[in-house]
């Protein structure tokens, strides 16, 4: 666990010193001067809108889509449910590398999904670099990505819970929608959280995507955190500054890990396995 | 009265008919869109190159070629990176990766569970680790890999991806080793083991399920990590990720190759996906709902 430390610590130091843009020079203390350069640099709160735009968009449609799919597939029977389950699971399974290199080959002048529209009779539009639609290429397939994701993990879920509060709903002549929503819902709520945090800090990391995709273009619309942290620290060999904006990563993850954490430990699951 | 009840148990019908009908739509074009993107990739791998840049696009290939296969899996004319140099060193670097976790954490997890080692704080500080966008740990160890000459080897990166998967290692296997009891350890101690000799004769032998499972996680992370192996290596060390995107340049792209190397990596995950199937809730929460 030490040696899992010892490249944070480092970060820490880091991110208060100035790197010499000759590498002759030495390094030399720069107090808090970075992360007031962070505060006024327009590229770092860039990367967050990029970040937010994503999630807003991407993970509700991932949520929403994966609860059906969930739901649809609860009512199979358990022999076909796994051939399916398992089939659908493959995209999550991949190289992200490789997804972005999947959709890449989708959303790429002779591919087919150009060749659909012109069929349909929509626009033409050049997607990985448009400015107005790159950023939807990503959403696209981090949503092929990951709601097999969540669908599997809310399948196993509703598959776990107990029998009896339906039956006696549906005694007491409870509607389907009426089910779902105050007793289905409910259960599922730590299950929710955990998926949630863990689809969060993943949009926070993402790189491989965009890095293949659009790699951060058309300009920088499509520039996550990662990608601009790793164009600073090793593109333009500024590491003491990428240490600096890795701190205010590592700020907000441990915000969102702590909220989630308190929430999920609230609703009383086994995360973590300790009460056990 | 009886004809009010019967027109609405029809009506009670025919709407369950359409919402099963329309399920079966619906699961019908889910399949489709996770599958035809797969589909996709593999038949531009399977044409020749002028067929790839044809327009309209051939939804189904007229020629079939395994050029783009060969010539990405050995290199080719104009073709400098072959997938089987990638594939060693994938091997190499996931295989001793998932091996140092599976050790480490093994001993560290049976740790925490029997001995509460670290308390409680312990295991969340582990769990906030795996969190951590990878993105973090890279220029620090970057900087510091180039100090100690690990830049670009393979203890390098197998250290690398071994920091990254031990917090996994460790959470899920305390979630099969808290499945254990420790009487049995304890009857095996009262009949001349050691310790040690019980976990490993008596424990180890009723998690194997989940020593498999544990390092199959390890090992497809490796196998599928692009960022860090990116940064941290360049010349000696190329995994089979980092091949994918050299066949496209800025001006050129090499559709069937970049497609034949994605097949190449996409396969274990495939295969991985369907045997793994029971336990696959499990890893990729990281232990934190069952399945």
């Amino acid at each position: 666990m030490a040696v899992g430390l010892a490249p944070f610590v480092y970060a820490v130091a880091l991110s208060f010193y100035k790197w010499p843009p000759y590498p002759t020079l030495p390094v030399t203390w720069n107090g808090i001067a970075n992360y007031l350069a962070m505060l006024s640099d327009s590229e770092f709160w860039n990367a967050l809108t990029v970040i937010l735009k994503f999630m807003v968009v991407a993970l509700p449609i991932e949520f929403l889509l994966g609860m059906i799919v969930a739901l649809v597939f609860a009512d199979f029977r358990p022999r076909i449910r796994n051939a399916i389950s398992s089939f659908v699971l493959i995209p999550t399974m991949l190289a992200p590398i490789a997804v972005g290199a999947t959709w890449f080959l989708m959303f790429t002048g002779v591919g087919p999904i150009i060749y659909i529209f012109s069929l349909l009779g929509l626009p033409y539009i050049g997607w990985l670099s448009d400015p107005n639609y790159a950023l939807l290429t990503i959403i696209i397939a981090d949503i092929w990505e990951w709601t097999p994701f969540v669908a599997i993990v809310f399948l196993s879920g509703l598959l776990a819970l107990p029998v009896e509060p339906f039956e006696s709903a549906k005694v007491d002549g409870a509607s389907e929608w009426q089910i779902f929503k105050d007793i289905t819902l409910p259960l599922l709520r730590p299950i929710v959280f955990v998926v949630l945090l863990l689809r969060t800090t993943d949009a926070i990391k993402m790189f491989d995507i965009p890095f293949v995709l659009t790699q951060g273009g058309p300009g920088d619309l499509t520039e996550s955190i990662s990608l601009y942290i790793y164009h600073v620290g090793l593109y333009y060999f500024n590491p003491s500054y990428a240490a600096c904006l890795t701190m205010a990563v590592m700020v907000m993850v441990t915000i969102i890990i702590t909220l989630y954490m308190r929430f999920i430990y609230r609703e009383g699951s086994s995360f973590g396995g300790e009460e056990k | 009265m009886e004809e009010r009840r019967n027109s609405r148990n029809v009506m009670k019908k025919r709407r369950r008919r359409i919402l099963s009908s329309l399920k079966a739509v619906f699961v019908i074009l889910f399949l489709g869109w996770t599958a035809f993107p797969l589909y996709w990739l593999v038949i531009t791998a399977l044409k020749p190159d002028t067929e790839i840049v044809t327009y309209p696009p051939t939804l189904i290939p007229l020629h079939i070629t395994l050029i783009h296969f060969s010539n990405s899996m050995w290199g080719g004319p104009g073709i400098s990176n072959a997938a089987i140099q990638g594939i060693k060193a994938s091997v190499i670097v996931a295989g001793s990766s998932t091996v140092l976790s599976l050790i480490i954490g093994l001993f560290a997890a049976f740790s925490i569970v029997r001995f509460r080692t670290g308390g409680g704080n312990l295991s969340f500080w582990i769990i906030s680790q795996r969190f951590l966008p990878a993105i973090i740990f890279i220029t620090p160890l970057f900087l510091i890999y180039k100090t100690l000459g690990l830049f670009d080897s393979y203890q390098g990166l197998i250290l690398a991806y071994f920091l990254f998967n031990i917090p996994f290692a460790v959470l899920i296997l305390m979630g099969f080793l808290q499945q254990t009891t420790v009487e049995m350890e304890e009857s095996a101690m009262v009949d001349g083991c050691s310790r040690l000799g019980a976990f490993l004769r008596i424990t180890v032998q009723l998690i194997i399920p989940g020593l498999v499972v544990t390092g199959l996680f390890c090992f497809l992370f490796a196998w599928n990590e692009y960022l860090m192996a990116y940064s941290l290596d360049a010349v000696h060390v190329v995994t089979l990720a980092m091949i994918i995107p050299r066949f496209r340049s800025a001006h050129d792209v090499l559709y069937g190759e970049i497609s034949a190397c994605a097949v190449y990596s996409v396969l274990p995950a495939v295969v991985l996906a369907l045997a793994l199937q029971r336990y696959i809730v499990r890893g990729l929460t990281f232990g934190t709902l069952k399945g």
